[in-house]
């Protein structure tokens, strides 16, 4: 039997909950909520670095998920991960909306802002027993330092492709094609 | 634009997850996921092969008005959008809770416990996730119980192989008196109800053993366990 822990239960449960909430189930809404809520805030905040911007985007998002719940097919996608993407995409939308590129002006500013998350979530990473993190910190770590550092910051701090120029001091040609680059890899490891 | 080569694609679907697209791209490739069921499963791939990057973020305790706002905006009445039923028009309320309790029960079902038995009054709904003893990480069924004491069976995973057997279903409120059978369950069977005889509390266990065809003789379980777990409170 295989050990390793995977996520594909709670993935499960979740995509019931998630069925069930697409048949007008607030109780369901209310299961999700108090399983993820929590970790949503975290998510929207690291993005957005604006608490109540965060708390505004995950009451955002809970809304959709309820609006929105009948279209998610698990057939097609894994539970923890539309959820996720539920907050994601509206934090990094929000941080367009605030002009976060203007705000990480300076090289030394969109430095500051995305290392320490980065290298928090890449501790963090490796501290998660479950299968899917053991494989995507295994195949962060064929990049180099850099491309890694990208890659991580571009995700978990929603640095533009404008702020890891700036952060890494490079053109910004070079950081779109280590990007890319960096995404073959990972292409190719994760399959 | 959307690329048409399939590895551009796929980079185009991991530009979009990680938030490297401009804003008009990003539109687009929404857009695009609507229509194209291909791009989107690209994007639902790497979205979750990066989940476990999300998972990094530290959580929060959310502000005590946050769930009030969204229960407020999600009131059944309050639903602005219309969209085809996928399913029966049936009672879901308490598969729902059913699936919070199993949420919580995933990864600590052995440390939920035996003593949480109580006298309480009422039948409080209860849930079950119900996993194959030797694998408690892989529900097989999750159990509802409502405050009619209606019983619920929700398959979740394969079909168990019963080959010639049968597979019966049975709860325990009283180790002294041993199980009750709450029937046979087709091994096929998406979903399958029956009633309980007398209030169950937190702790109540639930099972499924392979019993010979037509199930067993002596009215308690004599095959092996196949799926068991035990019931939580829905709060």
């Amino acid at each position: 039997m295989d050990e390793t822990p995977d996520k594909n239960a709670e993935n499960q449960v979740l995509a019931a909950l998630i069925a069930d909430c697409a048949g007008g189930d607030q109780v369901a809404l209310r299961s999700v909520y108090e399983r993820y809520a929590g970790l949503m805030l975290g998510i929207a905040r690291r993005l957005t670095r604006r608490p109540e911007q965060a708390r505004d985007i995950v009451q955002e998002a809970f809304i959709d998920l309820w609006r929105n719940a009948a279209r998610f097919d698990p057939a097609r996608g894994n539970a923890e991960a539309w959820l996720i993407s539920l907050v994601r995409y509206r934090a990094l939308n929000q941080n367009r909306a605030n002009g976060r590129a203007l705000r990480l002006a300076s090289a030394v500013e969109a430095e500051g802002a995305g290392q320490p998350d980065a290298a928090a979530a890449l501790g963090r990473l490796g501290d998660d027993s479950m299968a899917d993190a053991i494989a995507l910190k295994h195949c962060l770590e064929r990049l180099d330092e850099d491309r890694r550092a990208m890659v991580v910051q571009s995700y978990v701090s929603g640095h533009s492709h404008d702020d890891l120029a700036r952060a890494f001091a490079r053109p910004l040609g070079t950081v779109k094609t280590q990007i890319r680059a960096a995404l073959r890899v990972l292409q190719e490891c994760l399959g | 634009m959307i690329p048409t080569s399939p590895e551009d694609r796929r980079l185009h679907a991991a530009l979009h997850v990680l938030g490297l697209l401009d804003e008009a791209e990003m539109a687009e490739a929404r857009r695009q996921a609507e229509t194209d069921p291909g791009f989107a499963a690209e994007i639902a791939a790497w979205e979750a092969r990066l989940a476990p990057l999300a998972r990094t973020a530290v959580p929060e305790t959310p502000p005590d008005d946050l769930w009030r706002a969204i229960a407020d905006a999600t009131r059944p009445d309050a639903r602005t959008v219309s969209r085809e039923p996928r399913r029966g028009r049936r009672p879901r309320r308490a598969f729902a809770a059913l699936a919070l309790a199993a949420s919580l029960l995933v990864g600590v079902l052995a440390g939920l416990g035996i003593g949480v038995l109580t006298d309480a009054p009422d039948q409080e709904p209860l849930v079950a996730v119900l996993v194959p003893p030797d694998e408690p990480g892989r529900p097989g069924y999750i159990v509802r119980v409502d405050t009619q004491r209606n019983v619920v069976l929700q398959r979740l995973g394969d079909a168990p192989e019963a080959g010639d057997g049968a597979i019966e279903f049975w709860t325990l409120a009283d180790p002294a008196i041993g199980p009750n059978s709450l029937g046979l369950v087709e091994a096929s069977a998406q979903r399958y109800e029956a009633v309980l005889e007398g209030d169950a509390a937190p702790g109540r266990l639930f099972e499924l053993t392979l019993e010979p065809a037509g199930g067993s003789s002596t009215g308690r379980p004599t095959g092996p366990v196949l799926f068991i777990g035990r019931a939580v409170a829905l709060d």
